[in-house]
């Protein structure tokens, strides 16, 4: 997984943590700055809802701000998968407290960033949401394990710690998810135009 | 089943290893049966290419950086980060007032915030619009280094090597960004490079005429003289930049 702190930085990524860890807020903020998208783009397929999907990213770094001096970890993949663990706790909570049953509210994707072409970014968030709609469909652990490879881009081991499950489960989970969101896509036409 | 699981994760694996819109991945022969499933794992990679509003994120970005919500909390100022934090917070105060370095601003390189103040000055840089306002920074960045080494040259007393050294490897490595970025961009750019590198270079001169230097130091202060007064980016002997 490459790093993703911005291209001008000169700052190794365990440099840009220990200053974090002493309470440097611009080098948190470059954290974010490096993983944002992953993290949103969990949350979203997480809570098929943009708006609150942008909510609890807030939510999920205000958190990790004040955390971070906890946090041992040196790199890229240890800070995501660290921001994640606090993404998937929020989002657990949320379902559990307010959205016991996800549903993509219409409207809500209009401020998305999907792509320059107008045209383009209607179907994507036409798709977008049926996508979201369907991942809802899936368990939760189907559902963490097809995001995190699909979405953030984990490898089988990575997702492996993320989730708490071994290599194996993962493999046959993966399998699983993929299998009915097949199902579900197809019942919606979506594969077909992906 | 687990070969099954196997041939679909070597799918899955070269999905990965293509951009979110890339040519789709299917499988051949006994592979072929996974394709509805990649097809799915496909569909799923486009949230990967999805961002929340741009609004949205420099809301949170600016909520990080000031901290209005984290100052609230007493686990974040409580324990061993609190004298890190207060000092951070109070540098941060007195040196509000000169704009373009923000926390840490005035630390020396002797000093543990010297750090914090490369990397505050770095994360500017980084979220810098244009090679305009990166030309301004680095210069800007570059002048208070220049003054400070200034103000201990007019202190008197003889100047420690590895401060001195620090110093000038950033002067000259912020100066050499600053070219690069104005070459990049219009006339204004580079004016203020011209008007800035002057203003640079005045100051290392002043400091080269008032203060005491090894022989080594004094030879290293003439050759970032000398770099900085070209327009073009020089390496310094020694320098990393």
């Amino acid at each position: 997984m490459p790093s993703a702190l911005p291209n001008e930085l000169s700052w190794s990524y365990s440099e840009v943590l220990e200053a974090a860890r002493r309470g440097d807020r611009d080098a948190f903020a470059l954290l974010y700055e490096a993983t944002h998208r992953r993290v949103f783009g969990y949350l979203l397929a997480y809570l098929g809802n943009p708006t609150v999907a942008e909510d609890l990213l807030q939510e999920v770094y205000m958190s990790g701000l004040t955390a971070i001096r906890r946090f041992r970890g040196r790199t890229e993949p240890e800070f995501l998968a660290w921001t994640l663990r606090i993404a998937h706790a929020k989002a657990i909570d949320l379902l559990r407290h307010r959205y016991r049953h996800p549903e993509v509210l219409p409207g809500d994707l209009d401020s998305l960033q999907t792509s320059d072409d107008p045209q383009d970014t209607v179907q994507r968030r036409d798709r977008i949401r049926r996508l979201a709609t369907a991942l809802a469909a899936l368990t939760a652990d189907q559902r963490d394990v097809v995001v995190s490879r699909m979405v953030i881009g984990l490898d089988l081991a990575e997702t492996s710690r993320l989730v708490g499950k071994k290599v194996g489960s993962v493999k046959a989970l993966q399998h699983r998810a993929l299998s009915r969101l097949a199902r579900l896509l197809t019942e919606q036409g979506e594969t077909g135009h992906a | 089943m687990h070969d099954e699981f196997e041939r679909l994760e070597r799918l899955i694996t070269r999905l990965q290893a293509q951009p979110p819109h890339g040519q789709p991945v299917t499988g051949a022969g006994r592979d072929a049966n996974l394709d509805p499933l990649v097809q799915a794992a496909t569909a799923v990679r486009q949230l990967a290419d999805v961002s929340p509003s741009p609004a949205r994120v420099a809301r949170i970005r600016a909520t990080l950086r000031t901290g209005d919500q984290a100052t609230r909390s007493t686990s974040f100022w409580g324990g061993p980060v609190r004298r890190a934090g207060l000092a951070i917070a109070l540098l941060a105060v007195l040196v509000a007032g000169s704009a373009t370095v923000s926390a840490s601003g005035d630390a020396f390189p002797d000093s543990p915030l010297y750090h914090v103040r490369n990397l505050s000055e770095q994360a500017q840089l980084a979220w810098a619009q244009s090679p305009s306002q990166r030309t301004t920074l680095s210069l800007d960045f570059a002048l208070v280094r220049a003054r400070q080494l200034h103000q201990i040259a007019l202190k008197g007393s003889s100047i420690a090597p590895d401060p001195l050294d620090t110093l000038l490897k950033d002067i000259v490595s912020l100066v050499a960004r600053a070219g690069s970025e104005s070459q990049a961009d219009g006339t204004t750019a580079r004016q203020t490079m011209q008007r800035k590198r002057r203003q640079i270079a005045q100051e290392l001169l002043d400091t080269e005429q008032q203060g005491r230097f090894a022989e080594s130091e004094g030879r290293a202060l003439t050759q970032t003289i000398a770099a900085v007064e070209k327009v073009e980016p020089v390496e310094v002997e020694g320098s990393d930049g």
